[in-house]
């Protein structure tokens, strides 16, 4: 049971001060655009955030851009709009922490082989959700993602969309609740992730074969035998004697899985 | 809820981590958002602000260029100059509007004139109206005249028909006492008939009364005579004379049927034979008189039926000629046929005398016995 309300508060309320800075060779116009500065949700995901952004640099480009899917990148590296923020911030500045975090807005030139086209909201809707129903089936084999009626499915997007913490989490604790008689999930719904972006994604049980509450400890020594690595999330270190089942339900992203990096 | 060293070390993590990122941003973005926002609208106004100004600037060198003073008296000429100007301007625009005021007048005058002859037109069509209304007043005057003698004569010719009506009321009365009258005066009439009848079949039975007494008497008579012979003492002598006296006569009793017959559908009542033709005519139960030609040998040949009997015929006879045969029937009535075309002549029942009857009878005198019978 998540029911640690003040990790979870402490999580929901995780924001990142986020710079954007119009691409130099996208700007049409003689006077430089200020960059634009602004709070976002770390749980959140950029289409839902940068609204305001995009009106404030359209002023500056060209006219045959304006149409185009706008793209973000750090460094020179797309970020991928499918994950959340803070992860992202995790994965690319995790070890060399950088506020605010500078990124470069472009409207043309789109990676088509990096990222995946977002043309509206709905398709941003659909694949949580489809992120979510995969995490349900890892942890209770589905039943409770089939159990819930649409406006419970809508209610949980809705609060993550609006940064409510209660209405999401009226929905959301159904989800972290463990089923049957074995205290516990199936398997806990976990990403591992390299710096380069690609991750790994076992069945891991909570349970030790013993029966015993399996820590991050015993995790890493499953996965990296010979080089213990240290584990990352949320802009935190795990301590290594952390429960995985407690990890899972407190520190899960929205989609219900636990995106965790490599430092 | 769950601890441990491992949870504190989350926590304050995530402290500082939110510490770090968030709570020393948050103020700073918030401000920077805001003024964000107002250094837009100021731009916007700004820019708003400056097309007014522009728009100013432009008219003011407009009203700008035609300022400028030569001198005092210049500028008095000028106006001056200008007044006279507009003077003569308003001058000319007065000629010009009396010459319109003029044409004015004439289509004006024209128009009257117009009008003036519409007007007369109108009071022709006017007098000519009210010519017609007067006619069609009069015409109206002459109809309603018209239809009170109508009416008049209606009237009278409602009154003559209900006098008619009635007469004609009183007439059928007196039609139906006629009628009656004439039908007790036929009653009357038919009572009178009867009478007669029954008085002449009075009569006739007298008559014959009459006649059968008689033929009795001279009986009666012819008896005396007989018994005084025989009472005489002489009759065995006087019978054998008379045996002497007539003529010898032999006879024979018939030994073989010469010709046998089915005549009737019942019992044969009478049978005759013609006095003339070879002919015999059978009387049966079957109501029915029928002719049978007997002339050739062996056979019987019908000539025909004679219907008319309501009852089986007792006996039947030809007359002398034989061209009629009687026939008595059990309905109490006799019919005379005649032989040649086979149809029913006559019809006596009860005896009621018709004229006509004393010939039969005359001629038929056995049959008239008959029926008697």
């Amino acid at each position: 049971m998540a029911n640690d309300r003040e990790v979870l508060r402490e999580i929901w309320d995780g924001k990142l001060p986020v710079c954007f800075q119009l691409d130099q060779e996208e700007i049409m116009e003689i006077q430089q655009p200020d960059p634009f500065y602004v709070m976002v949700p770390r749980l959140s995901y950029f289409p839902l955030v940068i609204d305001k952004m995009k009106r404030h640099f359209l002023r500056f480009i060209s006219q045959e851009n304006a149409d185009n899917e706008m793209w973000l990148d750090y460094n020179g590296q797309p970020l991928k709009w499918h994950y959340p923020i803070g992860f992202l911030y995790d994965l690319y500045c995790g070890s060399d922490p950088q506020t605010p975090w500078i990124l470069t807005v472009h409207f043309s030139k789109f990676p088509e082989n990096i990222l995946l086209h977002c043309p509206n909201k709905d398709i941003v809707e659909a694949h949580y959700m489809s992120t979510v129903k995969e995490a349900d089936v890892l942890k209770h084999r589905g039943q409770v993602m089939s159990t819930m009626q649409k406006k419970d499915h809508n209610q949980l997007w809705l609060g993550l969309q609006n940064d409510k913490f209660d209405q999401f989490w009226a929905i959301n604790r159904r989800l972290m609740e463990s089923h049957g008689e074995s205290e516990g999930f199936k398997n806990i719904p976990i990403r591992i992730y390299s710096e380069d972006g690609t991750y790994i994604q076992r069945l891991i049980n909570p349970k030790n074969s013993d029966g015993s509450r399996k820590v991050v400890q015993q995790l890493i020594s499953e996965l990296y035998p010979e080089n213990p690595v240290k584990l990352r999330t949320h802009g935190i270190n795990i301590p290594l004697d952390t429960p995985l089942q407690w990890l899972s339900e407190h520190m899960s992203y929205p989609d219900n899985f636990l995106h965790v990096c490599i430092c | 809820m769950e601890g441990g060293e491992w949870r504190d070390s989350i926590i304050n993590q995530l402290r500082t981590r939110n510490k770090r990122e968030t709570s020393a941003f948050q103020d700073i973005f918030t401000f920077q958002s805001r003024l964000f926002d107002n250094v837009n609208t100021l731009k916007n106004e700004n820019l708003q602000l400056t097309l007014l100004n522009e728009r100013i600037r432009y008219s003011n060198t407009e009203s700008v260029s035609s300022a400028g003073g030569i001198g005092v008296a210049n500028e008095r000429i000028q106006t001056l100059e200008q007044k006279v100007l507009i003077q003569q301007e308003e001058l000319t625009s007065l000629h010009r509007r009396r010459g319109e005021s003029a044409q004015q007048i004439i289509n004006l005058n024209a128009k009257v004139h117009d009008l003036e002859k519409s007007l007369q037109a109108k009071d022709v069509i006017i007098s000519e109206n009210t010519a017609l209304l007067a006619s069609l007043r009069a015409e109206i005057q002459m109809y309603e005249n018209n239809m009170t003698e109508l009416q008049g004569l209606n009237q009278v010719l409602r009154d003559e028909h209900q006098a008619l009506q009635i007469a004609f009321a009183a007439i059928e009365d007196k039609l139906r006492k006629a009628q009656d009258e004439n039908r007790s005066l036929v009653e009357r009439l038919i009572k009178y008939k009867a009478k007669d009848a029954d008085k002449m079949n009075e009569e006739n039975e007298h008559f014959l009364k009459k006649k059968s007494d008689k033929v009795k008497k001279e009986l009666e008579e012819a008896a005396r005579e007989g018994g005084s012979r025989s009472s005489g003492g002489s009759g065995g002598s006087a019978d054998d004379k008379i045996m002497d006296s007539m003529p010898y006569y032999a006879t024979s009793l018939p030994s073989k049927v010469a010709l046998r017959f089915d005549a009737h559908d019942g019992e044969v009542n009478a049978v005759k034979w013609s006095p003339t033709d070879r002919i015999v005519a059978t009387g049966g139960a079957d109501r029915k008189v029928k002719l049978w030609d007997v002339s050739k040998l062996g056979t019987a040949e019908g000539r025909g039926a004679l219907v008319g009997s309501n009852a089986g015929v007792m006996s039947v006879d030809f007359d002398s000629t034989g061209a009629f045969i009687v026939g008595a029937s059990n309905d109490f009535a006799s019919r005379v046929w005649t032989v040649g075309d086979q149809r029913l002549r006559r019809n006596f029942s009860h005896h009621v005398a018709i004229p006509g009857y004393q010939t039969v009878e005359s001629d038929a005198a056995n049959s008239t016995e008959l029926l008697c019978i």
